[in-house]
C-alpha cells in the first residue's frame, strides 16, 4: 500500500482517501467517505436474494437440459429413500451457480463498479491506491476471498460424514473473521479487501437516507 | 457399614437383632429404620455393590405357562436390588384396591388404605418421587398437555410420576447412609441358603448362609425378616424344609401361589380423526417440574356395574412413518447421548461418532438447497414438489427435508407430530389367580439351592376384563368424536397375544390375610404360625393393584418396621 494522503485519487468524480490515512473509523474524507458497516451487510444480503434467484433460474434450465436433480418417491420405506439426489446433477448445479454468482459480482465490479445492491445503496467500488475500476484479477481475486469456493466444496462433499456442517461453520467463520476485520478497519477494509487490495467508499453526493444527518431527514420527511 | 461375607471364619454364626435377608427397596428401607438406634441390623445381601453375573446366575431358573422374561433379568441380585434396573414409575394404591371385590375371586387385603396412608409420603420421600401431590387436576393445570375431552366420567385419567432416573437406585441413594450407621451391618456376597426354626417349627433360630467362594456362615437374631422379592421370598421359605416338608409357612399349600404381574398387550388401535389429537398427556413426559404420565381407566363405579378387573389404558402415539423413523433414528439417539452426558458433566462416549450424526443431522437441508447460492435455496424440484402437495404431505415430508432433529423439533413445538393412529395398550390388575406359581425345580444352583421355576397364569375375568374395558373406552372416544377405536382382542381366543409381557412386577406369592387358610402373612407381615419371620416386599400383596409396587412396598416396609419397633422395645 503506498501511503499517498496528500494525493486524493479521484473515485466517480469524488476524491478517495488513501487506505493509509490515519483516519477516525468510517470518517469522511473530504467528500467521500468508506462505506459503513451495515450498509454494506444489507447491501450483500440484497445481492444474495437477488442472486439467489438467478441461480434458481439456472436449476431451472439444468434441470430442463438434464433432467431433475432431486427426485421423490414417497412410497419409499426407508430411511432416507423418500428423496433421492442425482450426486452428478448437484456439481453440476454447484458449477453453474458458482459461475453464475461469478459473474454477478465480478461483472457488476467491472461493468458497474458496484454490485447493483452496492449501487443501490451507493456504493461503488475501486483499487485502494488509486480507486480505479478493478480488474478481471482482482476483481475474481475478491470474490473469491468472499466465500465462493464454499458452494463447490459443499457439492463435492455432500455424503461424507461430518463435511457438511464442517463447511458451513468454516463459511460462517469466514464471513465472521470478514465482517470484523471491516468493522475494526479505519478504511473498512475487510480481510478480503486488503488482500483484494480493494476499498468500498460512498461519495456524499450518492449518500442515502441513513447517512443525512438529523435535520435533513427531518426536511426529507 | 459393609462387611465382605467371605472373608468370614468359616462357621461363624453372627448374632444380631433383626436379620434382614435382602438388600432390595424393602431391605434398605427396613435397615434405614433402625439406623442409629440401638437395634443391631444385620442384612444379608447376595450380591455385592456392583452387578457380578455369577451371583445373578443363582437366579436362572425355568418360565412355564404364559411367556415371561427369563427369571435371571427380570430382577437383580445386588446391592439396591431391582431399583438398579428400575423405570421409576410410581402411584400409589387406591382405596379400591384393598377393598373386596365380590365378583373378583381371592380379592380383599386385611387392611385398609388408610392403614398405609400415613407411611405413604414418607415412603414418598424415600423413593424419591418428586410430589407428594397426585391429583390428576393439579397436574393438568400445570401440563402443556390438556386431558382428553371425553364426556362422562365411565373412563378416568389417572396419573403416575416418574422417579429421576438418577435417584431410582435404592443402593446408589442409600450407599453411604448405610455405611455410616455403625447399628446397621450388611453382609454383602452373602446368600441366605435356608431358614432354620426350632424343633416345632414356630419359631426361627439362625439363617444359614453361603457365599459362592465357599464359605458358609449362619446369623442367629431375634427377628428374621425376608425382603428377598417376588420370586426369592417363596423360594427360601419352600427350600427351608427341614421341619415341615412343605416348607416354611406353606402349611395351606399357600408359598409361591397367587403369582400377580401386570400385564399388557397391544388390544387397539384408534384412528384419530384428527392428526393432530393431543394425547401427550398419556405418555410419558415432563410436567411441574417431574415426568409424569397418565392412564385411561374405567371407574370404580363401571368396573362394578361390569364385573370387572381394573384396567389402565396406556396411549402410545404412532406418527406417520416420515416422523416415527426420524424420532427413532440414530441421530436422535446420539443428541440424546450428548444431551444426556453433558448433564452428567460427562463427555459421551464415542463422542465424535454422536457428534457427527447430529451435525450431519443437522445439515441434511444443504443435500435439497442449490450448491452456489448464497444463501439456501431450494431446488426447483423441492419448491415444485412443495407447491403441488397438501399441507398434511408437506408435513410429511419435513424430517426428510430438513432431518430428524427438525422433526423431534416440530413435534416438541406443537405438542404433537402427525399421528398414524394411538396404540391402546391395557396394563391389567390381574385376578389373583391359585395356578399362578413359583415352585421347585429339581435343578440345583451353583449353592445347592433348588432353583425356582416360574408359571404364570391369567384368568378369563382378565380377558373379558380387557375386552370390555375396550368396547368401553371406544364409545367414549367415539362419543367425543376423537377417532374411532379397532380392538384386536378375540375374546373367542382362549389363548393370549404374542405380545403379552408383565410389568417386571412380582406380588403376591406370600400374600397378606389374616386367614391362615387364605394368607401366608398376617396383617402385619408376619408367617403365619412363625413367631419372628416377617415378609417385606410386594410378595405380601393379595391383589396388583392399580399403583406400581413399589411406592407400596416402601409404604409396607415403613408400617413393618414400626411394628417390629414395638416388638424390639
Amino acid at each position: 500500500v503506498t501511503d499517498q494522503a496528500s494525493s486524493q485519487p479521484s473515485v466517480a468524480g469524488a476524491s478517495v482517501p488513501s487506505a493509509a490515512d490515519a483516519v477516525a473509523p468510517g470518517a469522511a474524507s473530504g467528500d467521500l467517505r468508506y462505506a459503513d458497516v451495515p450498509n454494506r451487510l444489507v447491501a450483500y444480503l440484497v445481492d444474495a436474494i437477488i442472486l439467489a434467484v438467478i441461480v434458481f433460474i439456472g436449476a431451472l434450465v439444468v434441470s430442463a437440459l438434464f433432467g431433475p436433480a432431486v427426485r421423490f418417491d414417497l412410497t419409499a420405506d426407508t430411511p432416507g429413500g423418500r428423496i433421492d439426489v442425482d450426486d452428478r446433477l448437484a456439481i453440476v448445479n454447484a458449477l453453474v451457480g458458482t459461475a453464475l454468482g461469478g459473474a454477478y459480482f465480478v461483472g457488476s465490479w467491472m461493468v458497474l463498479r458496484a454490485s447493483p445492491a452496492q449501487r443501490l445503496f451507493g456504493m461503488e467500488i475501486g483499487h485502494e491506491r488509486d480507486g480505479a475500476t478493478l480488474t478481471l484479477g482482482v476483481a475474481v481475486l475478491r470474490w473469491i476471498l468472499l466465500g465462493a469456493p464454499f458452494g463447490i466444496a459443499t457439492a463435492l462433499t455432500t455424503g461424507l460424514a461430518g463435511f457438511g456442517g464442517l463447511l458451513l461453520l468454516a463459511a460462517l467463520l469466514w464471513y465472521l473473521i470478514l465482517l470484523v476485520t471491516t468493522a475494526r478497519s479505519s478504511t473498512r477494509q475487510g480481510l478480503h479487501d486488503r488482500l483484494a487490495r480493494t476499498v468500498v467508499a460512498k461519495p456524499a453526493h450518492a449518500a442515502v437516507w441513513g447517512d443525512r444527518p438529523r435535520q435533513e431527514r427531518a426536511r426529507v420527511r | 457399614v459393609f462387611a465382605d461375607a467371605r472373608t468370614l471364619p468359616a462357621d461363624t454364626t453372627l448374632e444380631t437383632d433383626i436379620c434382614i435377608i435382602g438388600g432390595g427397596a424393602a431391605g434398605i428401607t427396613l435397615a434405614r429404620e433402625f439406623g442409629g438406634g440401638p437395634t443391631r441390623v444385620l442384612l444379608l445381601e447376595s450380591g455385592a455393590l456392583e452387578f457380578d453375573s455369577d451371583t445373578q446366575a443363582l437366579a436362572e431358573g425355568p418360565v412355564t405357562g404364559l411367556p415371561y422374561f427369563p427369571l435371571a433379568s427380570a430382577r437383580l441380585r445386588m446391592f439396591g436390588g431391582t431399583t438398579n434396573h428400575w423405570g421409576g414409575v410410581c402411584r400409589p394404591f387406591d382405596e379400591a384396591d384393598f377393598e373386596r371385590r365380590e365378583w373378583i375371586p381371592f380379592s380383599g387385603w386385611p387392611i385398609r388404605k388408610a392403614d398405609l396412608d400415613p407411611f405413604y409420603e414418607p415412603a414418598r420421600v424415600i423413593t424419591q418421587v418428586p410430589s407428594g401431590d397426585w391429583d390428576v387436576d393439579h397436574w393438568a393445570d400445570r401440563d402443556r398437555f390438556p386431558l382428553l375431552p371425553l364426556a362422562g366420567d365411565r373412563i378416568q385419567t389417572r396419573l403416575a410420576q416418574l422417579v429421576p432416573r438418577s435417584s431410582r437406585s435404592f443402593g446408589r441413594a442409600y450407599e453411604e447412609e448405610v455405611r455410616r450407621a455403625g447399628n446397621v451391618t450388611v453382609y454383602l456376597h452373602a446368600n441366605a441358603t435356608e431358614i432354620e426354626t426350632d424343633e416345632a417349627g414356630a419359631t426361627v433360630a439362625r439363617v444359614q448362609a453361603a457365599t459362592l467362594s465357599g464359605n458358609r456362615f449362619s446369623v442367629a437374631a431375634r427377628q428374621f425378616v425376608l425382603a428377598a422379592g417376588g420370586i426369592e421370598n417363596p423360594r427360601l421359605l419352600l427350600v427351608s424344609n427341614a421341619r415341615r416338608s412343605n416348607g416354611l409357612g406353606n402349611q395351606n399349600d399357600l408359598v409361591g401361589r397367587f403369582f400377580l404381574e401386570h400385564p399388557r398387550f397391544l388390544a387397539g388401535m384408534i384412528a384419530p380423526t384428527h392428526p393432530h389429537l393431543v394425547a401427550g398427556f398419556y405418555d410419558q413426559h415432563p410436567a411441574g417440574g417431574g415426568e409424569i404420565r397418565g392412564y385411561l381407566a374405567p371407574s370404580d363405579e363401571v368396573q362394578r356395574a361390569e364385573g370387572l378387573v381394573d384396567i389402565q389404558i396406556r396411549l402410545g402415539p404412532v406418527y406417520i412413518d416420515s416422523f416415527e423413523r426420524a424420532i427413532a433414528s440414530a441421530d436422535i439417539d446420539s443428541a440424546q447421548a450428548l444431551v444426556d452426558a453433558a448433564r452428567r458433566g460427562e463427555t459421551a462416549d464415542d463422542f465424535g461418532r454422536h457428534l457427527t450424526n447430529v451435525v450431519d443431522d443437522l445439515m441434511s437441508w444443504q443435500a435439497f438447497a442449490i450448491p452456489g447460492a448464497p444463501v439456501p435455496v431450494p431446488y426447483p424440484e423441492v419448491v415444485s414438489r412443495l407447491l403441488r402437495s397438501t399441507p398434511s404431505e408437506v408435513e410429511s415430508l419435513l424430517p426428510d427435508l430438513l432431518g430428524d432433529a427438525a422433526a423431534v423439533a416440530y413435534r416438541e413445538v406443537l405438542g404433537s407430530a402427525p399421528l398414524a393412529t394411538l396404540n391402546v395398550t391395557p396394563r391389567i390388575v390381574q385376578a389373583p389367580n391359585p395356578d399362578s406359581r413359583v415352585t421347585l425345580t429339581a435343578d440345583r444352583d451353583e449353592l445347592g439351592l433348588r432353583r425356582a421355576q416360574l408359571e404364570w397364569r391369567l384368568s378369563p375375568l382378565d380377558k373379558h376384563s380387557v375386552l370390555r374395558t375396550m368396547e368401553i373406552f371406544g364409545a367414549e372416544i367415539g362419543r367425543a368424536g376423537l377417532g374411532r377405536l379397532k380392538i384386536l382382542v378375540d375374546e373367542d381366543d382362549a389363548g393370549w397375544p404374542d405380545d403379552l409381557e408383565g410389568g417386571w412386577h412380582h406380588m403376591g406369592t406370600t400374600r397378606m390375610s389374616d386367614d391362615p387358610r387364605q394368607g401366608v402373612v398376617d396383617r402385619n407381615c408376619r408367617v403365619h404360625g412363625i413367631s419372628n419371620l416377617f415378609v417385606a416386599g410386594s410378595s405380601v400383596f393379595p391383589t396388583a393393584g392399580s399403583g406400581t409396587p413399589t411406592l407400596t412396598l416402601v409404604a409396607l416396609a415403613l408400617r413393618l418396621s414400626e411394628h417390629l419397633k414395638g416388638i424390639m422395645e
